[in-house]
Order: structure tokens, then C-alpha cells, then sequence
């Protein structure tokens, strides 16, 4: 899925919740604070090509939730301006086990920067930036 | 026949725009888009980033003929997570 809200994890893990499962992992990327040349990050911009964008992330997330065998795998991009701090990725695996539910999180994110066309622009304190 | 080309990141702040409606002969090659793209002058701003190409949101190669009403979008390399 991707969206332009701000991404709410306990949202996303409520919605994975079972009695079923008894692994879920939960990974939050975060946009950092780095500094660069002696500018700080302030915000990552994230386009995005939003039709090819979310039939990547579907396909992605059916392929691995196929292959692995794990319960449920939920997974949200945010697109637009995210600050640092902010979460930019969010994934939600749940398994019988956590071996399966920790490799399928993992898979989900190589995937996700492999596959989906999303590309992201470091804005720095000094109001510059640099597509990455 | 008619296309949209779609821009996105640099191309499109190279461009200005996110896309363009295009009249192109029957029997266009995606290579013959892009080459015609060349010619503008703010391509030279983008000129060295490898492109990738997708029609109607699947990848393609440089070869594949286009036809009308397509959406052939140029990918940058993306840089999602």
C-alpha cells in the first residue's frame, strides 16, 4: 500500500492481531537526521509512480506471503514529505514462528527497494537537496 | 497515434511537468521516444542517469513498439525504503 499519511504502526499491528500467530514482526523504517557535507537532513521527499507503485507492493507481498508460508505480511509505504523521524516504511509480518516472520520481513524490504518505483530526495537544513 | 510519457524525480523537475501528451507515427519504438526526447535542451540535465523504461506499468526494453493510448514512464533508478 502506499500512502501520504503518516504511518501509524499501532494501527497496522492491531489490524495483523490473531490468536494464531505466534511471531509478529514488526520493522518501522525511519528517515534519518544524517548530515552530509555539513547539512543536516530535514525531510525526505518520496515520488512515486503510484499505479505501478501499489501493483508492485501487491504482487511483492503475495509472492513472498506465498513463499514463505507465513500468516499475513502488511505493508505501507508513505509518499510525499517525511521528516526526519518520521516512519517512511512500515511492515507487519505475522508467522507460527518467528525463523519465517523475521526472513519474510526482511525479504519484504529488499523487495520493496528492488522493485517498487519510489525514489527519494534528501532536503538538507540549508534548503538544498540531492536526489539519492 | 497519441502517448503519455511519464517524468518522475529529477526527470520531472528536469522537464518541469510529469508528463506529455505525444502524437508519434504508428509503429514507434520506446528507443524512438527517447531519442526524440534527447533533442531538448533540458535533457542534457538528466542526460547521465540510466534510464529503465515500463509501458502501461510493466518494464520493457528500449525495443518494444508502442501503441495508441500507451503510458511509457522513464524510470530512474529507484530508491524506495
Amino acid at each position: 500500500m502506499i500512502s501520504e499519511q503518516p504511518i501509524d504502526m499501532s494501527e497496522l499491528l492491531a489490524a495483523a492481531a490473531n490468536n494464531q500467530s505466534g511471531a509478529v514482526v514488526v520493522f518501522a523504517g525511519v528517515v534519518r537526521a544524517d548530515e552530509n557535507d555539513g547539512r543536516r537532513v530535514v525531510l525526505i521527499h518520496y515520488d512515486c509512480y503510484h499505479l505501478m507503485a501499489s501493483r508492485e507492493m501487491d504482487n511483492l507481498v503475495d509472492e513472498i506471503q506465498t513463499a514463505s508460508g507465513v500468516h499475513s505480511i502488511r505493508a505501507v509505504h508513505r509518499v510525499g514529505d517525511v521528516a526526519a523521524g518520521e516512519i517512511s516504511l512500515g511492515v507487519v509480518v505475522t508467522a507460527g514462528h518467528r525463523e519465517a516472520a523475521y526472513e519474510a520481513s526482511r525479504k519484504v524490504v529488499d523487495e520493496i527497494k528492488h522493485r517498487v518505483p519510489i525514489w527519494k530526495k534528501e532536503v538538507y537544513d540549508d534548503g538544498s537537496f540531492k536526489w539519492l | 497515434m497519441k502517448i503519455t510519457v511519464l517524468y518522475f524525480a529529477q526527470l520531472k523537475e528536469a522537464f518541469g511537468s510529469d508528463r506529455d501528451l505525444l502524437d508519434v507515427p504508428a509503429g514507434a519504438t520506446v528507443d524512438d521516444v527517447v531519442a526524440s526526447l534527447r533533442d531538448r535542451t533540458e535533457w542534457s540535465a538528466v542526460s547521465s542517469l540510466p534510464l529503465r523504461y515500463a509501458v502501461n506499468e510493466r518494464i520493457v526494453d528500449a525495443g518494444t513498439k508502442l501503441g495508441d493510448g500507451d503510458r511509457l514512464a522513464l524510470l530512474t533508478p529507484i530508491s524506495g525504503g
